[in-house]
């Protein structure tokens, strides 16, 4: 019976090596290991065999059974994985047709613009102070040491409230308003919303927005302004643009100077988006004027600090190759849909 | 490193408590690890004396004592090994309490036992539990055994760290806080008196090479009595955690952990010699030389460990351990006493090599400096003359190949105040500096490094100060520099800023002014939720569109909101440029749908937009206020078009998940969720959010009436225009104080059921969810609808609802029969509540 229970599972062997289909592994499955198989009926001989020899025969034909089950797992999934690679193997994918993009949209460019300079400002070690819209003069304009008749103070070119305040110009009001509040040293940048009585036109918009630096402590100078802009030209425009400043007038700043980086479009020989000036304007700065120190009870002789002030629409259009500011405002999905 | 507090009080009187000390040092920049308070013991612990053990019948071990207390005769019952008649030991009398035990008067085998003989575990002295204390004959009866022991006392672990060697011993650290207290320490002074005879008749060292062993000390006393060392010595020893050996051995332990020098003792008469006198080598091992050490392992070594060696054989591996060939017993007569210095980095191969870390590597490879051996010498042999007796021959052998070289830095005091940031006067810098060893040599110009020539540094201002004149007129081109001499045993001062980091460490690093450089101006909350609102819809798809402060007070009132928000409570524009421009707007809403009305009529048809911005509303007295908002308007399609799936129309449940997100990414939890009554939202579709009284957001659909105002025709595009509109201002105040916490991930596995049911519509989903949550708050982790059905076979006004409940302990693993129970308490609640039928 032993050499019976080994031609078998040769049998077996060599069946379950031709199955090539799921059907065929039940068949065989039936053939070898079913109710009728010959195993079965070697089971049912067993009470035939004497007490000493049942446990032994029987352990040889559950051996018997194990193996050619082993045969048929092991051929079953040997068929499942041919069939798996046929199946992928078999498909055309043209690779050409559009992906599923998971649902994006986008911040407007002018918020892209923005976090990019207050990320760079933060990484200098600034800190971001916000303030109000709306104004009072004070803050807007006398605290910044502007004179009572100045002509920024005008209808023509600032709008007044009927609560009356006005809406800010500039971002300063939150220099002052800092400075009233902490003492120095003060790091920070005033990102916001400011407004001009200008009519919109390609340059122009009555809302815009700026951000403010502003630096005070033991010690600043004209040199660390310096220092300020061109690390700011360098992480906001790439490692090779310059920055240069030139004497200007500002009422809250002496003294004052007017900001120009090196032409991003053309690298400083000239072109039409500078004029072929090599420079692009890109806002105001200085020294705080010792009378604005006075204002806010800050001693000038012992602290100095710097000021600028940066246009975002200005860089957003630089940056982005935008003709005209307008275009900002209206908020056509087809505009902010190449921002996301 | 391991020390007495009294001991270290031997060579600085410090009156400071444990929690003074304490702080002391760890400013000082020895952290204290571990501190350990050794209690006085109770006057019912006495000295006493065996005067007869007699074994107890039935014990193999008990002895019945008589012990004499001076005064009377106690008898006691004690287990000790070593018990027996003729000694004296420590007694406790009943009534004494000695940790969590009260000794009390028992009975052993029937045999009266009238106190304790202590061990020194017992008493808290050491881990010891070998047996009794033995005390030395001459010790009166009776007496309370504090002094005895130096109790009470307090054990320090000092964390040294790997640059300070010269703090491995007693006196190194006596020297750091005399620095920073002022106290003076107490160097003892070795004393002792040679004989005639001449070491160099006896022995003779060599060093095969000084880069390994800078210098070899050696000094021979003959006719020691090795025997027990006295107790105090002992104590000294067993509190800091060693075991006691033999006097000599003991003295030589002693000597380390006062000076920070090991040092090692050999018998004399066992070194072996080739020649007419005894000699010591110290070269590298033989390939295969194998010595037997005093941890009783035998060392198979290499041409690269240092060893000591007689005539013939390795007596000891250099700086690590002894070998067993050499070592004091009570047999020793004459004794040869090494004091020497090897090399760090072969030191710590060695140990390192064998996993052998002994007390000594542990100090040579920290770098020991060279004229240190004489005081450790000279301190080891005062002691053994005075406890061993013996005589001291005459002088030392000392290989020392090349001494040490003087070392003289300079320090600025301007250079100080720019590296720590304030000003140390010099008066103060020589306080300090002296007190660490220091010895200030002269003023002078600046130069770096190890001065060799005085005179180098002489300039104007160490002439006007050493003339005495404090005034006088400024010369530039010198800067003022202080020079000291570094002590040997302060190896690691090599350069100015090592003289900085001491002073700045002594003086106290709270001494260092505080700079400050961000002023906490900047609402980084604030920050941080405006960016993660706006990041967040631009994930879910939304454009950000940005729109002018002003707005037409007519298109406002299109949308019939309350009187808040109309002209009266609106700020005007004294000039503006148009009509359209008149007022400071209230809300983005209208200007969104203008944005929308835009867009659709450029041929946009899915139109997902949102605003972050301020409005403005008039106060009392020409104040105003100006809140954040975030306003956005969704129409059309789920999601994008797309060849491959078809997309569904925004719903009202996408534009809840929508809101629920960015809750969620907030870590906001909102559950006061309402129907309300918005004039330009559908009343069925229009919610809000609540925290407390106050509305932080709302939602729903356009009516389509408003939107025709505004130019859309949503009959005709059949489209709906959800609105969402945030107070993101008590939206940033509601998470301002959040912090996320960690929650651990379950250990044992979770389980998930299901249940359906048929229940009344008129039951809201979340008080469901919230009354089955309360049923069992520990196990029960999560409760989510998978299913709502409604229509066939189901009744007019119910719904079917399938919920996902998970259950988990985080104690161990559930069976079925807990979850079972839980779900059966679910389901009875909910048949009883809402007579819900079962599906």
């Amino acid at each position: 019976m032993h050499q019976q229970l080994l031609d078998l599972i040769d049998k077996a062997q060599i069946d379950i090596a031709q199955c090539s289909s799921p059907n065929d592994i039940l068949n065989a499955k039936a053939l070898y290991l079913g109710k009728k198989s010959y195993l079965n009926t070697l089971f049912s001989q067993l009470r035939e065999l004497s007490a000493e020899e049942r446990p032994a025969f029987g352990q040889k034909i559950n051996d018997a059974r194990t193996k050619i089950e082993e045969l048929l797992n092991f051929k079953e999934k040997a068929l499942k994985t041919q069939n798996w690679d046929k199946q992928n193997a078999g498909v055309k994918t043209d690779f050409s047709m559009p992906g599923i993009m998971p649902e994006r949209g986008g911040l407007h460019p002018l918020t892209i613009i923005m976090h990019e300079i207050e990320d760079t400002f933060l990484s200098m070690g600034f800190e971001i102070a916000e303030g109000f819209d709306i104004e009072d003069e004070f803050h807007n304009f006398d605290a910044l040491n502007t004179p009572k008749d100045h002509p920024s103070r005008n209808l023509a070119d600032t709008f007044y409230l009927d609560n009356g305040k006005l809406l800010r110009t500039q971002t300063s009001p939150v220099q002052i308003r800092v400075m009233e509040n902490f003492k120095p040293p003060i790091r920070i940048i005033s990102p916001g919303r400011c407004y001009r009585n200008d009519k919109p036109d390609p340059s122009h918009s009555p809302v815009f927005s700026q951000v403010e630096a502003l630096v005070v402590d033991k010690g600043v100078s004209l040199a660390d302004l310096r220092d300020t802009l061109q690390n700011f030209a360098i992480l906001m425009f790439g490692p090779n643009v310059k920055s240069r400043i030139r004497p200007h007038f500002f009422p809250f700043t002496e003294p004052s100077a007017e900001i120009d980086i090196s032409c991003v479009n053309c690298g400083g020989t000239g072109c039409r988006v500078c004029k072929n000036s090599g420079w692009l304007e890109m806002g105001g700065a200085g020294m705080v004027d010792p009378n604005v120190f006075n204002i806010v009870g800050i001693d000038p002789e012992i602290y100095s600090g710097f000021a600028f002030g940066l246009g975002i629409e200005r860089i957003t259009m630089l940056k982005y190759n935008i003709p005209d500011m307008r275009i900002l405002f209206e908020n056509d999905l087809r505009m902010l849909r190449q921002f996301r | 490193m391991r020390i007495s507090y009294n001991w270290l009080k031997d060579y600085i009187p410090l009156q400071y408590s444990t929690e003074e000390i304490k702080n002391i040092l760890t400013f000082s920049g020895i952290e204290v690890e571990a501190v350990e308070e050794m209690p006085a013991l109770q006057d019912t612990i006495v000295t006493a004396k065996i005067l007869s053990a007699d074994k107890v019948e039935g014990s193999d071990h008990l002895h019945v004592c008589q012990v004499d207390t001076g005064d009377q005769v106690h008898q006691v019952v004690c287990g000790a090994a070593n018990c027996r008649a003729g000694i004296t030991c420590v007694l406790a009398l009943p009534g004494t309490r000695l940790g969590d035990i009260t000794i009390k008067a028992a009975k052993l085998r029937g045999v009266a036992s009238n106190g304790m003989l202590c061990s020194e575990r017992e008493l808290g002295i050491s881990e010891n539990h070998e047996g009794i204390i033995e005390l030395g004959s001459d010790i009166a009866l009776g007496h309370n055994v504090n002094d005895l022991f130096g109790l009470p006392d307090t054990m320090f672990e000092f964390e040294i760290t790997p640059n300070r060697s010269d703090l491995l011993g007693l006196l190194g650290i006596a020297r750091d806080l005399s620095a920073s207290t002022g106290i003076p320490v107490n160097t003892p002074t070795p004393h002792f008196t040679e004989s005639d005879l001449p070491v160099s008749s006896l022995l003779s060292v060599d060093i095969a090479d000084e880069n390994l062993c800078s210098r070899y000390t050696a000094r021979v006393i003959r006719n020691v009595t090795v025997t027990e060392s006295p107790l105090w010595l002992k104590t000294k020893l067993t509190k800091i955690g060693l075991k006691s050996i033999n006097n000599v051995v003991d003295i030589t332990n002693l000597v380390m952990f006062e000076s920070g020098h090991p040092l090692h003792a050999f018998d004399f008469d066992l070194l072996e010699s080739t020649g007419e006198i005894k000699e010591i080598k110290i070269r590298n091992a033989n390939d295969g030389e194998i010595i037997t050490a005093l941890d009783g392992k035998n060392y198979k070594l290499d041409i690269n460990d240092l060893v000591i060696a007689d005539g013939v054989k390795p007596i000891a591996i250099a700086g690590v351990i002894g070998g067993m060939n050499s070592h004091i017993t009570e047999s020793t007569k004459n004794i040869v006493l090494e004091s020497a210095v090897f090399d760090p980095g072969s030191v710590r191969r060695t140990a390192y090599k064998y996993k052998l870390t002994t007390d000594s590597s542990y100090r040579f490879e920290r770098h020991i400096s060279a004229p240190s051996t004489d005081y450790s010498t000279g301190r080891a042999v005062q002691i053994i003359l005075e406890l061993a007796g013996g005589s001291l021959c005459k002088g030392i052998c000392d290989s020392y190949p090349i001494p040490l070289a003087e070392s003289i830095l300079g320090l600025r005091p301007t250079r100080y105040e720019s590296i720590i940031g304030y000003k140390l006067s010099d008066e103060t810098i020589l306080k300090y500096l002296s007190g660490l060893g220091l010895e200030f040599v002269q003023y002078g110009d600046w130069k770096a490094g190890n001065i060799t020539d005085l005179a180098s540094v002489y300039c104007y201002h160490a002439e006007q100060i050493n003339l005495g004149n404090a005034v006088f007129e400024e010369k530039i081109g010198c800067q003022h520099t202080m020079y000291f001499r570094i002590p040997h045993y302060r190896v690691d001062l090599e350069r100015e800023i090592d003289i900085i980091e001491e002073l700045a460490r002594l003086d106290g690093y709270d001494k260092v002014p505080q700079k400050t450089t961000i002023s906490l101006i900047m609402d980084r909350h604030a920050y941080e939720v405006k960016r993660r609102a706006k990041s967040y819809f631009s994930g879910c798809g939304f454009f950000e569109v940005i729109n002018f402060s002003f707005d037409d007070p007519e298109n406002i009132a299109l949308l019939g909101l309350d009187e808040t928000f109309q002209e009266a409570n609106m700020i005007s524009l004294i000039n503006p440029q148009s009509s359209n421009q008149s007022v400071m707007r209230t809300t983005l809403i209208p200007q969104l749908l203008k944005t929308m009305q835009y867009n659709i009529n450029h041929g946009e048809s899915n139109v997902r937009i949102y605003e972050a911005n301020k409005v403005y509303l008039r106060g009392n007295d020409g104040a105003h206020s100006e809140n954040m908002r975030f306003s956005a308007l969704v129409m059309g399609k789920n999601t994008e078009e797309h060849w491959l799936e078809k997309n569904s129309n925004t719903g009202f449940y996408h534009i809840k998940g929508i809101v629920d997100g960015l809750l969620n990414t907030l870590n906001l939890k909102i559950s006061d969720v309402q129907n309300n009554t918005t004039p330009y939202l559908i009343d069925s579709f229009s919610v809000k959010y609540l925290s407390g009284a106050s509305e932080v957001l709302r939602f729903g659909k356009l009516k389509p009436e408003v939107a025709s105002k505004f130019g859309i025709d949503l009959i005709d595009l059949k489209q709906d225009i959800w609105v969402i509109d945030i107070d993101l201002n008590s939206v940033i105040e509601l998470g301002r104080n959040f912090e996320r916490k960690f929650i651990p991930i379950p250990k044992f596995p979770t389980v998930e059921r299901d249940i359906s049911f048929v229940i009344s519509n008129e039951v809201p989903y979340s008080i469901l969810r919230e009354h089955i949550m309360k049923i069992d708050h520990q196990l029960i982790c999560s409760v989510n609808v998978f299913d709502e059905y409604k229509g066939k076979q189901i009744p007019e006004g119910f719904r079917s609802l399938s919920l996902h409940i998970v259950l988990n302990d985080s104690g161990k693993t559930l069976t079925i029969e807990r979850v079972d129970k839980v779900i059966d308490t679910i389901i009875n609640m909910l048949l009883e509540k809402w007579q819900i039928k079962m599906r």
